[in-house]
């Protein structure tokens, strides 16, 4: 299996352990990334609000990369996939707007031509690798740890795109299979907030905050993403909190390839741990060493 | 338009990202043997933004 790898803006900016986690993680199941080269931001939502257009656009010039490379592109990050995914959708269901696109294109001698599929991470996971082969190479599970899940907007919707629910459980089942047990909480198909971020901050955190409650009242020892932004909000977003309201959660924040790649029996290093903004001591006990 | 929206067009426009790693994120980077960065076609971003007219209405903020 072989994909052009989009790591868009955020992971590699604020999120390096995600980035060290996939490396190593992907391989192991056979999986080559190709990493895409002289790309753009994916144009997410806010830039999608402000103009269509360049929205279709830029994130066209990047689905012409992998087009170029003759391969299907993963993304790690919800709104790269989101923007990359709707744009491949709509381009190839209307003729009239790639056309309007690849005259923007022409003018930095890009064509796109609908010959690539966009996945996420989660995706090549789930339906290209499948469960057994992920629960096989499980090595140190995570017997009993309780998980709140955030799959996170961009991975589920619109549903007339995404596969919508599928993609909740596909999260739930990959992480059941590191051994660890998924807990259900009220509101569990919330945005983190995330988006309001820059519009209206005091409102994001008190959505991040419901969030939280709902997730610790329903037992959460820790919460699993794949989002980036998701992440952002939650683990970082605890300290806001904890500073605004004076109440504490202390519920770790993993990426699911972190996690993953823990329960394969592969240690986070020092500045990993500590890149996290909540600490992640609480479920690291016995996996400080490799094996 | 919201401040946040047009600061992320800003630095699509300027850096052809909308979130870009901090000097200590770059050096943290390379102590850990990531790549700076990786590659972005800036110069293509603005061409693209420039022909839409997304670049003038963000001039104009």
């Amino acid at each position: 299996m072989k994909y052009a790898l989009f790591w868009g803006c955020l992971i590699p900016a604020r999120e390096p352990s995600y980035e060290v986690s996939v490396e190593k993680v992907m391989p192991a199941f056979g999986v080559e990334l190709i990493k895409m080269e002289e790309t753009n931001c994916c144009a997410p939502f806010g830039i999608q609000s402000l103009d269509y257009t360049s929205w279709l656009a830029l994130a066209a010039r990047n689905l012409c990369i992998g087009e170029e490379m003759g391969l299907d592109i993963m993304t790690l990050c919800n709104d790269c996939y989101e923007s990359l995914l709707m744009v491949n959708t709509i381009l190839k269901a209307h003729p009239e707007i790639r056309n309007q696109v690849n005259e923007i294109l022409a003018e930095v001698g890009k064509e796109y031509k609908g010959k690539v599929e966009v996945k996420h991470m989660i995706d090549v996971l789930y339906d290209d690798i499948g469960l057994k082969k992920v629960k096989d190479a499980v090595k140190k599970p995570f017997t009993g740890l309780k998980v709140a899940t955030q799959p996170g907007c961009h991975l589920t919707k619109p549903k007339r795109i995404h596969f919508g629910a599928r993609e909740f459980d596909a999260l739930d089942e990959l992480v059941k299979v590191t051994g660890a047990e998924t807990i259900s909480y009220e509101r569990r198909e919330m945005c983190c907030g995330g988006p309001l971020r820059g519009i209206n901050d005091e409102l994001a955190r008190d959505v991040a905050r419901i969030k939280l409650v709902n997730m610790k009242n329903a037992g959460a020892e820790c919460i699993v993403t794949v989002c980036p932004f998701c992440f952002v909000e939650f683990d970082l977003g605890q300290l806001e909190i904890r500073r605004h309201f004076k109440e504490e959660y202390n519920l770790p924040v993993l990426h699911f390839a972190e996690l993953l790649r823990m329960a394969m029996g592969m240690k986070l290093d020092d500045w990993e741990i500590k890149s996290h903004r909540t600490p992640l001591e609480p479920i690291l006990k016995g996996r400080l060493k490799e094996g | 338009m919201p401040d946040g929206f047009a600061a992320q067009a800003k630095n699509l426009i300027e850096t052809g990202r909308v979130v870009t790693p901090t000097a200590s994120m770059v050096s943290k980077r390379v102590e850990i043997g990531l790549p700076k960065e990786h590659s972005t076609a800036t110069e293509d971003v603005q061409k693209i933004l420039k022909k839409t007219g997304l670049s003038k209405i963000i001039a104009s903020k």
